[in-house]
């Protein structure tokens, strides 16, 4: 389980450098983005179970954003995985039960468990990765900004503030606890029942120390209670167009079977 | 039991926003950081302490299997109800934006089914009452135990509910709740172990960092209002089991005067109403769609309870509201 820490902690870097590359879309208003993704999320999950090609068209998103941004597809694959293998598990109970016959566009006729299936594994990839090109192109003080614009209360995004600048600390702390434990219980399967109760606690008596710490710290310097995030940025003209670029792209991909126009271009050429 | 965005239509992940938003709201009142402002990093690094804490399995004896903890039960105890609910929110909301567990359209289920049950239903029905007349290592352990066990087996029907109502399973009602609800009893039983030991570790090394709620009650009328709901749930998922199939009074009437129990609708208005009702009865006939009668008439009159006690409870925070902006304008 030292190798799950460690892989979180990775991630947790990876996300930092690449929302720091002062690349273009790093440099957009964090609100636009955060409305784009859930603009997204929402129109991708409104698709029918049965529409693969509709719901593969909204590929273009991430995939552009990928492409531009230079993000990692290892990485995103690798998040994926467990996603997926939950959505399959769903998927084959569908293909199990429902067998009726219907009609894909130029797919064909298949039956409706295999379509619902696909569109299900489609839907579970695509929203894994928009909500991936999110953080790995906005920093996590933008995104609590862009989060407040959209009048998610302060106090929230505040302890989500705390809560990441201290999680690769006590991460660390976990994982070296971890470490210590298997050194001295070679081949064992996670911790033993009769370590349970001290492994953790000793984690969180570390973990409430070092909050006392951290609350002395912001006491010296001032803090009486209140947060300041910062002055508003007012949204530029580049962002509200980016907003509404990917709201008139969204719209078409729901209405018309972008995927299935393609597909009928290229088999008659 | 983290549910993916896959999982959920966009109507459903609102509704459940709107239910986590609102119980958000009022633990937020509730908390009164500008007072006890240490809170907040206590929060922030108690949410970073139970992330780090889902990363560690533990072994399940007998099982050759190992599983994590979710945490709402051990964060209640330490920093209560209100202020554990929105540690939840930032532990779920990270896990969503930056780990893929769980969806950014499914947050507002996850929040519901993973923070709600823990941090409300186990610290005000079980925690809160066991712990009224001093706290001692037995009624820890029974309480972390039972609070877990209830936890998870609401979250785990919360999302064979919305699973169901999203239409995105063709698995029945009952075959999806008979799969999900044994496998949540075993891991609530682990994860209450696992709960249980690290808080009697806390109460024999630091006992002041456990929960005690201090405040003095406020009266009767909490109470007749969880009698009422409680009598309400047990109505309408058990007695309406016995109610009567037979016609009530106007559709016996329209039935010998019309010669049938359904009057067809005749004009463009009418049709449109009944094509936009046939889209929006969820719950048609005080059904579930590809379930036994019995369980969809239960699921149907709880889901009615609910939704009377969540605009119930949403009105009168509205009036109250507009209640105390009025004697202040006075």
């Amino acid at each position: 389980m030292s190798h799950k820490l460690s892989e979180k902690i990775l991630l947790l870097n990876y996300f930092e450098k690449t929302s720091d590359q002062g690349t273009g879309m790093t440099k957009l208003n964090p609100t636009s983005k955060v409305l784009v993704t859930i603009l997204y999320l929402v129109i991708l999950m409104s698709f029918p179970k049965y529409e693969i090609l509709g719901t593969a068209g909204m590929v273009l998103y991430p995939s552009v954003l990928f492409a531009v941004e230079g993000i990692s597809l290892k990485r995103v694959v690798k998040s994926t995985g467990p996603v997926i293998a939950v959505l399959l598990l769903f998927g084959c109970v569908n293909i199990l039960i429902d067998r009726t016959m219907i009609s894909a566009g130029i797919l064909g006729t298949i039956p409706g468990g295999i379509a619902s299936c696909i569109t299900l594994s489609l839907k579970g990839t695509l929203a894994v990765t928009a909500s991936f090109v999110l953080v790995a192109t906005t920093k996590i003080d933008e995104i609590c900004y862009g989060l407040q614009r959209i009048r998610v209360p302060k106090v929230i995004c505040i302890q989500i503030l705390l809560m990441f600048r201290y999680l690769s600390v006590i991460l660390n702390e976990a994982e070296a606890m971890n470490e210590a434990y298997h050194l001295r219980a070679p081949g064992q399967r996670g911790i033993n029942k009769k370590a349970w109760g001290s492994f953790l606690g000793q984690l969180l008596i570390r973990s409430l120390e070092k909050a006392e710490i951290i609350y002395e710290s912001m006491m010296l310097r001032g803090f009486k209670g209140e947060f300041k995030t910062g002055t508003r940025q007012k949204m530029k003209k580049n962002e509200i167009a980016y907003f509404l670029f990917w709201l008139g792209v969204f719209l078409v991909l729901r209405t018309f079977s972008f995927a299935e126009w393609i597909g009928m271009v290229i088999s008659k050429v | 039991m983290h549910m993916s965005d896959a999982l959920l239509v966009p109507a459903v992940g609102a509704a459940m926003y709107l239910c986590s938003a609102v119980t958000a709201h009022r633990s937020i009142s509730n908390i009164n950081l500008k007072e006890d402002y240490k809170r907040l990093p206590m929060m922030g690094v108690a949410g970073a302490f139970v992330f780090a804490a889902q990363m560690v399995n533990f072994t399940i004896p007998g099982t050759g299997a190992s599983g994590h903890i979710c945490g709402s039960i051990l964060l209640t105890a330490i920093l209560g109800p209100y202020a554990a609910f929105i540690t939840m929110i930032g532990i779920l909301m990270i896990q969503a934006l930056m780990f893929a567990d769980g969806g950014i359209l499914a947050l507002g289920c996850n929040i519901w089914n993973m923070a709600f049950y823990g941090c409300f239903l186990g610290g005000f029905m079980i925690w809160k009452p066991m712990m009224k007349h001093g706290i001692t290592k037995k009624k820890i352990a029974t309480a972390s135990i039972l609070a877990s066990i209830l936890t998870l087996q609401l979250g785990a029907f919360s999302v064979v509910v919305e699973t169901t109502l999203s239409g995105i399973t063709d698995l029945p009602f009952i075959q999806f709740a008979a799969m999900m609800q044994p496998i949540h009893l075993v891991i609530g039983l682990v994860e209450g172990l696992i709960t249980g030991s690290v808080l009697l570790y806390l109460y024999e090394t630091k006992p002041e960092l456990l929960w005690m709620d201090e405040s003095v009650s406020r009266g009767s009328s909490k109470k007749i209002l969880v009698i009422i709901f409680s009598a309400a749930i047990i109505v309408s998922g058990l007695f309406s089991l016995l109610a009567s199939g037979n016609p009530d009074g106007l559709e016996w009437a329209i039935e010998r005067t019309a010669n049938g129990s359904d009057l067809q609708s005749v004009s463009l208005f009418h049709q449109i109403l009944s094509q936009m009702q046939a889209r929006t009865a969820l719950l048609a006939d005080y059904g579930v769609a590809g379930s036994s009668d019995q369980f969809g008439t239960i699921i149907s009159g709880l889901t009615g309870v609910l939704l009377l006690a969540a605009a119930g409870a949403v009105a009168g925070s509205l009036i109250r509201r507009f209640g105390k902006k009025k004697e202040y304008e006075s």
